[in-house]
């Protein structure tokens, strides 16, 4: 486990833990007083080391959880040491960061997973499926949009700086979207994208989307960090509206010829998946992979394609407006 | 202007609590000025998004250390306390940032206080500042009270201060006005006599100006100010523009009696001092304090696991004095759905004079009623609306409800 933070502690050590197959043998973190309180709360008898390199030889794999920055280079040091990578979200901070962790990986033989947990999710799996088979109709439009008061807040608190994230919202927290979009819908044809940023990271964005080649139709998607927003997934087709709310538990199918009918879509026989977390899922497809050789579900490549939306939003960002005091032209040209 | 200066040539001003709804509009506008220095401090970088756009120097720092305090305040000329939180960081964080300030030789501390010090409702003479206040006890205003306390106090010890008291705030992030356009939403807004009873609103731009003013005025002796609007605002004229914001007709209409019939306010059932006893003694802090002893909580579970074998009027007496008195809402089977927070505001039917502020600050509101709103608008249609053409999709979005939580929908 290579990072003690607090999604190391809520998130990827518990199921490290759960899994009967997988051994947790160190606690990596520049700050060892960290790891070694991890170690304690969980009561493993993982160390608590300070190097990455003093534990690489005794790894068949890492999870790497540590901030957006250093996640190449600990990646590259994990891969050329053999080892296989579970990176937590995004891959990286830039697509030439990403490229060069898939391309040591492809080299290697090494297996590299990208932490897009919510893909692991069971109505985001229905979802792909019925989207691919076209069952839900012709897509016209859809809409996304997902908001919090910030809430998150790594130890660290590295999210502040732009450089050591990335970006902002769209990197933090909207890269999870964008990998469900793209695993959806693939890489659109037409963006355009304005957010809040004035020198740090965006705190809220807002990207239209367009599809020409693969069905006609757009979408619009909204990320804030300063309001709380319902979440979720709506999507017009000819067929009726399909929502997936944020939660991620059920698919909801409206129908446009029975609008006081609605229909909940699930996998008839899912539900052992629901008493494991995305994490675990997650955990066990990339030790899986990594036995198997075969490759992980959200693999480094799919993960440079996420920083590869990314980095193309940012390019053709439009600033947003902020100055909501701001005269309207008629009383500027009286004042 | 700025009357006091560090030796670099500027004023240097800490924010405590900077990532907040009036600490960051106070930071922004104390950047634009171009002539401070500020220091923003922040108490969790998770909440700071507002700020860390504009890549400011944001530093983290714990009330509850009074170490951190004094470094984080080290070189300060003036600090304006915009923080707030759980009890203990209200007044112990407090005491220690007013520990720090005149430690470090602070030359003005600014404290936002609440209106909500003079109790709720408060009583007729809170029109002016010195109407005495009457907070109930553990309450946010009584804490607040507790604040202006320490603050005074520290004042008497050589720290020229300057006590705030704003009411409502309202303008773009306001979290006030977002309610009440919720409520309207839902339709659980009713006016009081048709909206005719006056909102105490101040609009952030107008407080954060205040605080600015506060900063280098004449008179520090820590009194307190109120900070209005200068407009006499009606509940009518606050909703009306929600109400088209949101698309909704407006609210419905009822009367004071009607109002205050239903909140229960007239008819609430005095509090004995036999009542007031068992709640103490059954109380979840007495409790808690009481289970600490193992002794005492060894005797609770035999009085509990007792209980079984005592014939059933025994027991229920016995139960009526283990548990504590529920607090009894007359009426409440009658509510009508509406948010009664907001209706009790209706009735306060009193209007806080800023003349005090004009006086001792020389406050004159930059931002009218009208443009506060419009501020408003412009910030919610950018940050919730999606525009007309994609305003249905949005519409079956919210109309979903969350999934059940427990109890899958295959088994029901």
């Amino acid at each position: 486990m290579v990072g003690a933070g607090k999604i190391a502690a809520s998130a990827h050590l518990p199921a490290a833990l759960a899994l009967p197959n997988v051994e947790l043998v160190a606690i990596v973190d520049p700050v060892v007083t960290r790891g070694q309180a991890l170690a304690r709360e969980f009561g493993t008898s993982a160390r608590a080391v300070t190097k990455l390199d003093d534990v690489l030889g005794e790894l068949d794999g890492a999870i790497i959880a540590t901030p957006n920055f250093t996640h190449c280079e600990v990646a590259l040091r994990c891969i050329e040491a053999g080892v296989a990578t579970l990176i937590e979200k995004p891959l990286a901070t830039t697509v030439e960061e990403g490229e060069t962790i898939a391309r040591a990986a492809r080299e290697r033989g090494v297996t590299v997973a990208v932490g897009y947990t919510t893909r692991f999710d069971e109505s985001v799996r229905v979802m792909a499926r019925l989207l691919k088979a076209g069952d839900f109709g012709e897509i016209r439009r859809f809409a996304y949009q997902s908001g919090s008061k910030g809430r998150w807040a790594p130890l660290t608190g590295y999210t502040l700086d732009r450089r050591a994230t990335g970006g902002g919202v769209v990197m933090v927290t909207g890269t999870h979207f964008l990998d469900r979009m793209l695993s959806w819908f693939g890489y659109p044809d037409e963006i355009a994208y304005e957010d809040d940023a004035d020198g740090g990271p965006e705190a809220n964005a807002l990207a239209r989307f367009g599809y020409t080649s693969r069905g006609r139709f757009k979408g619009r998607v909204r990320f804030s960090k300063t309001v709380s927003l319902k979440g979720g997934f709506v999507m017009e087709t000819d067929e009726g509206t399909v929502v997936l709310l944020d939660d991620l538990k059920q698919i909801v199918f409206r129908p446009r010829s029975q609008p006081s009918v609605e229909t909940i879509v699930r996998e008839r026989h899912g539900f052992g998946h629901r008493k494991r977390g995305h994490f675990q899922l997650q955990l066990e497809d990339f030790v899986e992979a990594t036995q198997t050789r075969r490759p992980a579900m959200v693999s480094a490549e799919q993960g440079v394609e996420s920083l590869r939306l990314i980095e193309a939003l940012y390019s053709c960002r439009q600033p947003m407006r902020t100055d909501w005091y701001a005269c309207p032209p008629r009383e500027r040209q009286t004042a | 202007m700025p009357t006091t200066r560090t030796a670099d040539g500027l004023t240097r001003i800490a924010v405590v609590g900077a990532s907040g709804f009036v600490g960051a509009t106070l930071v922004e506008r104390l950047l634009a000025r171009g002539r401070y220095t500020v220091v923003p401090l922040i108490h969790s970088t998770g909440s700071a998004w507002r700020l860390s756009r504009h890549a400011l120097d944001l530093r983290t720092v714990e009330l509850l250390s009074p170490e951190a305090l004094r470094t984080a305040l080290r070189g300060c000329t003036h600090v304006v306390n915009c923080s707030s939180g759980p009890r203990e960081v209200m007044l112990r964080g407090l005491e220690n940032l007013l520990g720090a300030s005149l430690a470090e030789g602070v030359q003005r501390f600014v404290h936002l206080s609440s209106v909500a010090v003079y109790g709720d409702p408060p009583p007729p003479e809170a029109v002016h500042e010195d109407a005495p206040t009457r907070p109930v006890r553990d309450t946010y205003g009584a804490n607040k009270l507790r604040q202006d306390q320490l603050v005074q106090a520290a004042c008497r010890r050589g720290l020229p201060s300057v006590i705030l008291c704003p009411p409502y705030i309202s303008g773009a992030y306001s979290m006030f006005v977002l309610r009440v356009l919720q409520a309207i939403q839902e339709e659980r807004l009713a006016l009081v006599d048709g909206g005719d009873t006056v909102v105490n609103l101040v609009d952030v731009q107008n407080l954060a100006q205040a605080i600015e003013l506060a900063l280098f005025c004449a008179t520090a002796d820590a009194q307190r100010v109120f900070v209005n609007d200068d407009a006499g605002t009606t509940w009518r004229q606050f909703a009306s523009p929600l109400a088209d914001l949101a698309g909704r007709p407006k609210p419905p209409s009822i009367s004071r009696d009607e109002a205050s019939h239903w909140l229960g306010a007239a008819k609430t059932a005095p509090s004995t001092l036999r009542r007031r006893m068992k709640r103490l003694v059954a109380s979840n802090q007495v409790r808690t304090i009481l289970q600490e002893d193992p002794l005492i909580t060894k005797l609770f579970q035999l009085t509990k696991s007792g209980m079984g074998f005592l014939p059933p009027s025994a027991r229920e007496r016995l139960d009526g004095i283990l548990r504590p008195p529920k607090r009894r809402r007359p009426h409440a089977a009658a509510h009508p759905p509406y948010d009664e927070r907001l209706c009790r505001l209706q009735l306060r039917g009193l209007r806080h004079a800023c003349d005090r502020a004009r006086e001792v600050l020389g406050y004159r509101p930059e931002v009218s009623f009208a443009r506060s709103m419009e501020a408003f608008q412009a910030w919610y249609r950018a940050t919730h609306g999606w525009g007309a053409d994609y305003a249905p999709l949005f519409e079956e979005l919210l109309r979903t409800p969350a999934a059940p939580k427990s109890g899958d929908a295959a088994e029901m």
